[in-house]
């Protein structure tokens, strides 16, 4: 129980967060929330490299940090519906660039930030 | 603003409390597979409803905006990439499964839930 209020209250964060950049940014949509996937997507990674090292927190805390607030501040289904749209718009070469983007690089900033979490665990010994 | 950041952060929650639950319980009937079909059940049903809601609703009305930040909040990229990582740390194979397999299946929900 006390996991899901953790996880309810950082993804209320993350999840404003999601919302204030999509609204500041509005004009293109698309390039927000590729934004914040591969935002995301490292933090998730690095902070999942890293996870030996915050043994000090509590289980509560991680699963509200990593599962709530980048879980909700990232979002897969705008992901599939804003290529949808760009599809429905015959925006079809546009469509493609976003797809390859997001994925390709969402999975490079997963390994970067992978890397980099177990590099900091590395030094500390 | 205000009223539409909140309203975005209040969908979150409540779409990552269902994530977690879900996710609970299906690693509970999943525990014998190496691929976490979890997350995939998630991001491809929460396609499907965005698709079904972009269709059939009034896009700029609160009812809507409330809905598709549930949605929003229930599925994730971060985690769907975290965990292709991760998989590739043990077999590459069943990581460029996952990868792929949840990109086809997440597009095709929401092609069809928006034009169903």
């Amino acid at each position: 129980m006390r996991k899901t209020i953790y996880i309810f209250i950082f993804a209320f964060l993350g999840g404003s967060a999601r919302g204030l950049l999509s609204y500041c940014f509005s004009d293109n949509l698309f390039v927000t929330i590729i934004f914040i996937n591969l935002l995301g997507s490292f933090l998730l990674a690095f902070i999942t490299g890293l996870i030996p090292r915050l043994s000090k927190f509590s289980a509560e805390f991680l699963a509200g940090l990593s599962t709530g607030l980048i879980g909700g501040f990232t979002t897969f289904s705008t992901f599939s519906m804003q290529f949808v749209t760009l599809f429905k718009n015959s925006e079809i070469g546009l469509a493609f660039i976003y797809l390859i983007t997001s994925l390709f690089l969402g999975l490079g900033f997963a390994l970067i930030g992978y890397q980099l979490g177990t590099k900091f665990l590395g030094r500390k010994g | 603003m205000l009223k539409y950041v909140i309203l975005v952060g209040l969908g979150a929650a409540i779409g990552s409390v269902i994530r977690y639950l879900l996710t609970e319980i299906f690693n509970y009937c999943f525990c014998k597979f190496k691929i976490p079909f979890s997350t995939i059940i998630i991001n491809v049903t929460g396609s499907f409803l965005l698709g079904l809601l972009t269709s059939n609703m009034v896009n700029n009305s609160i009812c809507f905006l409330f809905l598709s930040s549930i949605i929003g909040g229930y599925t994730t990229f971060s985690t769907y990439m975290n965990e292709t990582v991760q998989l590739s740390n043990e077999k590459i194979y069943i990581s460029v499964f996952y990868y792929l397999i949840t990109a086809v299946l997440g597009i095709l929900a929401a092609f069809v839930g928006f034009y169903i």
